[in-house]
């Protein structure tokens, strides 16, 4: 059956001029650029892939922990310093480090809360000097007022999220791993009047409590809705505070029942494992226990599931990056990731945990242990064997491709300015 | 450090052909090129393949990002489907599977709720059960999209001898209703305006309201969903782009990540190289972007000069199509204590696209929303107990430019509420109280991760004189540059998960016709 729209010759009109209308429509249009990508101004604001920043100040707060507040270096066109990508409290930087001749990424925290960060322009990271560590004794030696770094935009999910959690929270934090907490308790502090929240602080020895005078204020001016409770595991004579460990029923006593909450975690990789069995029996909501594991696990060997007798082996790396084939030394104890990084490959890094996929590779031969509680990994990258090298451990010889750093040129050109 | 064969080079010196993106046009053209062994170098700026087309992993769930669904193969049809090509042809290491339904339609001042199935004998009679009188004029309405589509199949055969004649004589319903929008026709078959309402739910797939867009895109679709059904990749979109570059690399082609090209070089009208981020260069005489030609023509083309005015005027010619604001949830009920048993979700006050799309033009929460309750085709796709549902309204691309950096987060989470106040008033449950992980996605944080221009999603708007048969038919009088071609949702095909694809096997065979 023939239909007709508007009658049988302008229907066949309105089709076979299509075209024409189509010349008509460009010969008409303007012939100059097109106007800025307005969104790409914003998308830059909130995103951006590289942070350029100068440390401004810096504060000791522990005989080993320092904070550092750090400003944009860049300028804008018009000469105006940077504005600073806001945050949501809880989130990282991943900031980027040459360090014995090696480019190496790490996450901090941002300790100061956003509203500071809108409007002060400065983020606030505190780092602990781990005598140990590659590059925790580098910052300490090298930041200064007047040093550059070179850092992503905020990244992560750790934090309050409204749409999603209980208005009574409780932070668990080991040793530094308090720092995302004071972004949050900054900003739930001035906002947010419903949320009350206990924190749980616990550290090795009295000394070792990175902000414990700003936390004793916090519960003083807000007792209804802030309590704080410092547990040392090492406490010395002079120590009037709790002792021992954050057990399911310490926690228990000091915050009450564990399961109506959103517990909050933050600290060395045993702690989060510890927790998960002490809080057990309280039967938590999945979801209601959230952890921040801030970078790589220290010691993969104390898994259970680790195969142990290997932790002491070396293994080979073929690996393939853009148009070169190298072999590199991984020694089983450590991710693939660190392998990838002594080697001076500049693998791309962000999370370090597990979870963000930003070094996402491809496994051509071998086997790697993948930490069971950092798998972050689509279901289709385990189908056709990617991985993410910083949470998966050698456990053969290793053939893989692994993708360029997107800033690689910039980066090694900021290394002959001396970032 | 390691000095065996240490290369600084991060993409090769030269290529046969370079694809510019590895969005879904981007795979379907390196599939294809892979497939007729041709060296393909497939370069793409982030560090996952599929542009919109991939995942994402919150705790204990896995979502997708922007599908809803692409449609199996029409029974008896000639034409090419995505899935055949996919699964038949290529034969893609790829599960799918089959949506249940076509959608539920909830327009609350309408005071309607209805569960489309698919199958179009099925949807007339419910369409007569609702308002009863249409069957008629409704059955009419399908055959004219029967015959749409069927014409779209004769001309994509035909595209080297097209018959005028026959055209005028067998395809005439095709040409009378071509030069129209959707609203235009649907009016004249006379459609009752209760059954426009139960019928136009998919408009918002393609972000332009009955008045503007073409009909004989809008038939295709309606046709092609409604008469075969739809289906979607077991593990996610990312499923669907890892095995097409799986593929493409088993088949000699080349996938490299973290490569964003930053400069098509460009000399007497004919391609040359392509500068990276990296500072590399490759050279080449055949390209193929999956990036929005205004992204290629406005700023990666060097020298600028080079492009030619005719070219600028088409892109200020254009209108960018929408973007997309979508709020993951996993909750940690099952879709039966949630009290969700469809797939599809449509639900708005009413069924009146121009005012709803005009409400896309502003920073409030939409009218509309089409939403996806994931279990309901893939019960075990999250954890037991547990769903996964996400919710999806558009933005038109100029409204989140005037967001201020300091205001973001805050409004992002008004709209994510809102859109999950409306869910549950118009289904009558409740999400808000089981929400274990949730994650929202803007037109910000589509760019962020494919670097979409605008952040679009869709490409060009298909107004009628710029669908599908008027960008077919000027594909090579804007062919500006000897070696270049489009593929994805701004090419020829216009947008979707389907036509993109294909879009990229159609510019991998016009490459390999300049080649031969």
């Amino acid at each position: 059956m023939a239909v007709q729209v508007k009658g049988k010759y302008r229907d066949l009109w309105a089709f076979l001029s299509q075209p024409l209308q189509r010349r008509r429509r460009i010969r008409r249009a303007s012939s100059g650029s097109l106007p800025p990508d307005s969104l790409l101004r914003l998308t830059t604001a909130l995103h951006p892939q590289r942070l350029e920043l100068t440390i401004a100040q810096m504060r000791q707060e522990t005989p080993l922990a320092r904070t550092f507040k750090l400003v944009p270096a860049g300028t804008d066109a018009e000469g105006r310093l940077q504005r600073l990508p806001p945050f949501r409290a809880g989130q990282y930087l991943s900031l980027e480090f040459f360090v014995q001749g090696v480019r190496v990424s790490r996450p901090y925290s941002i300790c100061c809360s956003p509203t500071e960060t809108r409007q002060g322009n400065f983020y606030e990271l505190t780092v602990r000097r781990r005598e140990e560590g590659f590059v925790a004794p580098h910052i300490w030696e090298q930041w200064r007022p007047g040093t550059r770094v070179l850092s992503s935009g905020p990244l992560g999910q750790f934090g309050y999220e409204p749409l999603r959690d209980r208005r009574d929270l409780v932070f668990l934090a080991g040793g530094c791993g308090i720092t995302p907490f004071r972004s949050l308790w900054r900003e739930l502090r001035s906002g947010h009047p419903g949320i009350s929240c206990t924190i749980l602080y616990g550290a090795a020895g009295p000394e070792e409590f990175i902000f414990r005078q700003e936390l004793e204020v916090l519960a003083a001016e807000h007792p209804d809705r802030f309590r704080v409770h410092l547990v040392a595991a090492e406490p010395d004579p002079g120590w009037e505070g709790l002792t021992g460990l954050l057990t399911g029923e310490r926690i228990r006593e000091l915050a009450g029942n564990p399961a109506d909450k959103t517990i909050y975690v933050c600290g060395p990789s045993g702690l989060y494992r510890f927790l998960q069995e002490e809080l057990e029996p309280f039967e938590l909501p999945p979801g209601a226990l959230r952890q921040e594991p801030c970078g790589e696990t220290e010691n993969v060997s104390a898994h259970p599931g680790y195969p142990g007798e290997l932790a002491d082996s070396a293994f080979t790396v073929k690996v393939h990056q853009g148009d070169g084939i190298y072999s590199i030394p991984a020694r089983a104890s450590e991710s693939v990731l660190i392998a990838l990084e002594r080697a001076g490959l500049a693998p791309p890094a962000q999370c370090r945990s597990g979870r963000c996929g930003y070094c996402r590779s491809r496994i051509l031969d071998g086997r790697v242990y993948v930490l069971p509680g950092s798998d972050g990994r689509r279901e289709a990258d385990r189908k056709f064997g990617h991985f993410h090298p910083c949470s998966s451990y050698p456990l053969t010889d290793l053939e893989i491709r692994v993708p360029a750093h997107p800033l690689a040129l910039e980066a090694e050109q900021r290394t002959a300015k001396n970032y | 450090m390691p000095t065996d064969t240490r290369s600084q080079a991060t993409v090769p010196p030269f290529a046969d052909v370079v694809v510019v993106g590895a969005g879904l046009g981007g795979l379907g053209a390196g599939l294809e090129l892979a497939r007729q062994g041709v060296k393909v170098l497939v370069l793409e700026q982030h560090n996952l393949p599929g542009g919109f087309a991939t995942s994402f992993v919150r705790g204990r769930f896995e979502f997708e990002p922007s599908l809803h669904q692409m449609p199996l193969p029409l029974p008896d049809s000639g034409s090419v489907s995505v899935r055949n090509y996919l699964l038949d042809e290529v034969e893609l290491d790829l599960e799918v599977v089959e949506v249940p339904e076509a959608y539920r339609l909830i327009l609350t001042e309408r005071s309607v709720d209805v569960q489309i199935p698919f199958g179009i004998q099925a949807v007339i009679d419910l369409v007569e059960a609702q308002v009863p009188g249409s069957r008629a004029t409704v059955s009419r309405y399908f055959e004219l999209c029967r015959e749409v589509l069927e014409t779209l199949t004769y001309l994509d055969q035909h595209r080297e001898d097209l018959n005028k004649k026959e055209l005028l004589a067998h395809h005439r319903n095709f040409l009378n209703t071509g030069g129209y929008t959707m609203q235009q026709v649907t009016e004249a078959v006379g459609v009752p305006p209760e059954a426009q309402e139960i019928l136009y739910a998919y408009w918002c797939f393609l972000g332009v309201p009955a008045d503007r867009l073409s009909f004989t895109l809008w038939a295709a679709m309606l046709y092609t969903y409604l008469a075969s059904g739809a289906f979607i990749p077991r593990a996610r979109s990312h499923g669907l782009t890892t095995s097409m570059v799986q593929k493409i690399e088993e088949l000699g082609g080349r996938v490299e990540f973290n490569q964003q090209v930053t400069g098509i070089g460009v000399h007497g009208g004919k391609i040359r190289d392509i500068q990276t981020a990296q500072g590399e260069q490759i050279r080449t005489e055949r390209l193929i972007c999956n990036a929005s030609p205004s992204l290629v023509f406005d700023r990666l083309i060097t020298p600028q000069k080079q492009v030619p005015r005719r070219a600028r005027r088409l892109l200020n010619a254009r209108r960018h199509g929408v973007s997309t604001f979508v709020v993951y949830l996993g909750l940690n009920k099952s879709p039966a204590e949630l009290g969700l048993n469809a797939y599809s979700y449509f639900i708005s006050p009413h069924m009146d696209t121009r005012s709803i799309y005009e409400i896309t033009g502003r920073l409030e929460p939409p009218l509309m929303q089409a939403s996806v309750c994931l279990n309901s085709a893939m019960p075990d796709c999250s954890p037991p107990g547990t769903t996964i549902v996400s919710l999806t309204c558009i933005f038109q691309p100029h409204v989140w430019e005037q967001v201020l950096p300091q205001d973001y987060y805050r409004i992002k989470s008004e709209i994510a509420r809102a859109m999950i106040g409306q869910f549950e008033k118009a289904l009558g449950v409740k999400l808000a109280d089981h929400i274990e992980e949730i994650e929202i996605a803007t037109p910000v944080t589509f760019q962020r991760y494919t670097g979409a221009y605008r952040g679009v999603v869709y490409g060009y708007e298909p107004d009628p004189w710029d669908s599908l048969v008027p960008r077919a038919l000027a594909l090579e009088k804007e062919n500006f540059f000897e070696g270049l071609q489009f593929c994805g949702g701004h090419s020829s095909r216009c947008s979707g998960y389907g036509g993109s694809i294909l879009s990229g096997r159609a510019a991998a065979h016009r490459i390999l016709e300049a080649i031969s």
